[in-house]
């Protein structure tokens, strides 16, 4: 079940310097991964050979990035930019801005678009065909920290525990407008593959499992549990769950918290599957390749307190796990 | 004509603070509605960022500035969850515990709260502002309104006692207490009757000095000084007394209105006080985890079937539900001034430890995420390391 790193583990050469702020898998390829960071700069790794293959300048501190297809990368960064890499001719563009920093940054294929969030309060649709300014404009009420495409859907997280659930065929109007059912900060949401519901966790180790359906016998289903939180001589920690990724195959999640433990559950059965040995820092984002022979688990300090000058947090690592179905299959 | 000045059209809606108004400021605020949400925004960030010698500083300004800059009043702002946490963000460092600024929020908290005396006595208690007259002037005053001018008296005694600063300013308040206690001119319980020229405005009656330079120029409740001498006074004492056999229904929320009212700053003393006492509905869950509310025993004991009834069997289940009113009500003043405290003063659960900033991420008045937080403080080092650069370079 958990053990000290593994032979089916590997960390990353030439990892970001600064925190990581997002890994994520190429869409189609289990070969490409990328990485954003503080540092500036958008990476993208061949995990195969473990190297970095291109690195690019987004000349500020990158809070999110995704990959549109293998051969371009959108990137948000907290100078309010919104920017795409060319991996072939090496270019960069500027696609847009914001009114602050921009926070997230997702591909929806369903729609072939890419969404952006924003501590400005508003969402940007953006067509990756004709990166000129943004296609249409959202506003969220709060302040977005965080959102999940869900097929046709997307689930904004925003400040004061709010979650909006929009439709990308009707943008007119936001179709629900909820709280959430965390009583603190919402830190990630998650949608599930079959696309019936949600994921979210919040900075207070708790993760709730939610569905997209408002009639009550769905609703019905619905449920939180705590987790991420370790005992020490009787004082319990509880830490933030910062990441969430699912496996596509088997609907099963993994859960990274700031106690450095990777979880994987399985939400139908409400089980754990299984946790990990303890990352040297905080797990800052999580990411399935798209077989789900892989993970990878970015571990990070996420400046969830402030930190003694004196002392240094640990590296900024980004590991690649192979996992295998007994780790992530329901039993 | 003059053109109108900006705030003669909004006068209404200016509340009066204790220290006057700064009429730059004022304009300010009443013109350019969509700066303050950037100020705003830049405080938030500071109050998260700042990692110099005086972080108190930066509360300290951000409600100076709130005060001045929101003059119709801080209700949307959650006021008393903002000292709070200002508060508790301050409790570990005793460096400040005669601060005046720090003394100067504790002392608005109570002044919020429907009972201040336990934030005074819990001031006391943990030496906070035990140095500071001006602690001790406010709970004499408390104790002097309520009708118990002894305990005022006593309260500062203990101040003199303390060698409480500005000591001159201690031993005054003392004299003219002890001058309003001779005169019988403090408000008793045993003399009610004198609650009528209370709040009328007299022309000619003493003023209450402040710990401010300037004194206040409103004759009314809690800045007149004493019943003196003055031909408005002369008359309201002869009504008191002929009156004196008339008995006068005293409202208690309005004298509970009266002691938010002298420490209360913007917030007027009715909204002040209606916070403080629905804080029970604003304050985070978690909080009740701790608490043990009794069980309403009658709540649940409605019959299943129907039963006969009779005159006696209905005057009983009358009592019964006034029962349990009484206690709700005496739940409800014990989750309004202790709870608050024990917010204040510990986490959420004796066993159980956030392991983030709580007080950085909820801290101001509105939330910050982790990444809020970072990049506010990565701003100000850029900035910073930009200013060296500049001045290497030249």
């Amino acid at each position: 079940m958990s053990g000290e790193p593994t032979q089916n583990e590997i960390a990353l050469q030439d990892c970001p310097t600064d925190g990581i702020s997002a890994v994520k898998f190429s869409n189609s390829s289990n070969q490409y991964l990328l990485a954003s960071s503080w540092d500036e700069y958008v990476r993208v790794y061949d995990v195969q050979q473990d190297r970095c293959k291109h690195k690019f300048d987004h000349t500020s501190p990158v809070l999110d990035a995704c990959f549109y297809n293998t051969t371009h990368i959108w990137s948000g960064g907290a100078d309010k930019t919104v920017r795409l890499f060319d991996l072939h001719s090496g270019a960069d563009l500027r696609a847009g801005t914001h009114d602050d920093a921009v926070r997230c940054v997702e591909y929806i294929p369903d729609v072939n678009q890419i969404v952006t969030g924003s501590w400005d309060g508003n969402i940007k649709l953006w067509d990756p065909r004709r990166p000129v300014g943004a296609v249409s404009t959202h506003a969220q009420d709060n302040k977005v920290y965080t959102l999940a495409v869900c097929g046709e859907r997307l689930i904004v997280g925003t400040a004061n525990r709010k979650i909006l659930i929009w439709d990308l065929r009707n943008m007119a109007y936001v179709q629900q407008k909820r709280d959430s059912s965390l009583k603190f900060q919402t830190r990630a949401i998650r949608a599930f593959p079959d696309l019936t519901g949600y994921v979210l966790s919040s900075i207070e180790g708790r993760v709730a499992v939610e569905y997209l359906d408002p009639s009550p016998d769905v609703q019905k289903k619905k449920y939180a549990f705590k987790c991420h939180r370790t005992k020490e001589n009787g004082i319990e920690n509880i830490y933030p769950v910062n990441a969430i990724a699912f496996h596509s195959k088997y609907g099963t999640f993994a859960t990274g918290g700031s106690d450095g433990f990777v979880n994987i559950w399985d939400g139908n059965n409400k089980k754990r599957l299984c946790q990990f040995h303890k990352f040297p820092s905080s797990i800052a984002s999580l990411s399935f390749s798209p077989d789900g022979s892989m993970l990878a688990i970015a571990s990070s300090f996420q400046h969830e307190y402030t930190l003694d000058p004196n002392v240094e947090p640990p590296p900024d690592q980004i590991f690649i796990r192979h996992v295998t179905d007994q780790e992530t299959r329901p039993k | 004509m003059e053109p109108q000045p900006a705030w003669e059209a909004a006068k209404e809606n200016i509340q009066p603070l204790r220290r006057g108004r700064n009429i730059a400021s004022l304009t300010e605020a009443l013109q350019n509605p969509e700066i303050l949400e950037e100020k705003k925004r830049e405080f938030e960030e500071d109050l998260r960022a700042y990692d110099g010698e005086d972080p108190l500083h930066v509360w300290d300004s951000y409600l100076t500035w709130l005060e001045e800059h929101y003059p119709s009043g801080l209700h949307g702002l959650h006021l008393p969850q903002l000292l709070e946490n200002c508060i508790s963000t301050f409790i570990p460092d005793r460096k400040y515990d005669n601060d005046p600024r720090y003394v100067r929020v504790w002392l608005k908290f109570a002044g919020l709260q429907p009972y201040p005396e336990e934030v005074y006595k819990c001031m006391s208690a943990r030496g906070v502002g035990v140095r500071s007259s001006a602690f001790y002037i406010e709970w004499a005053e408390y104790h002097e309104l309520s009708g118990e001018s002894r305990r005022a008296q006593e309260i500062l005694e203990k101040g003199i006692a303390m060698l409480a600063e500005p000591h001159d300013q201690l031993k005054t308040a003392l004299k003219q207490l002890i001058l309003r206690i001779a005169q019988g001119s403090t408000r008793n319980f045993e003399a009610e009757s004198e609650d009528a020229p209370q709040d009328s405005r007299n022309a000619l009656s003493k003023l209450r000095p402040t710990g401010s330079i300037e004194a206040p120029n409103v004759r009314v409740g809690s800045n007149r000084l004493a019943l003196q001498p003055g031909a408005v006074q002369g008359l309201a004492s002869k009504s008191g007394l002929k009156n004196s056999k008339m008995a006068i229904y005293i409202d208690e929320n309005a004298s509970s209105g009266l002691f938010s009212g002298m420490g209360s700053l913007a917030g007027s003393s009715s909204t002040a006080h209606s916070i403080a006492s629905n804080k029970e509905n604003t304050k985070r869950a978690e909080k009740m985890a701790r608490q043990k509310i009794p069980q309403r025993l009658a709540a649940s004991e409605g019959p299943t079937f129907d039963v006969v009834q009779d005159a006696e069997s209905e005057s009983r289940n009358q009592n019964k539900s006034s029962t349990t009113i009484v206690g709700v009500l005496s739940t409800r003043k014990d989750s309004s001034t202790h709870m608050s405290l024990s917010n204040v003063l510990e986490g959420p659960n004796i066993n159980e430890k956030r392991m983030y900033d709580f007080l950085k991420v909820y801290g101001g008045t509105c939330e910050f995420q982790f990444e809020e937080i970072r990049f506010a403080k990565y701003k100000r080092k850029m900035a910073a390391s930009g200013d060296a650069t500049h001045t290497t370079h030249t």
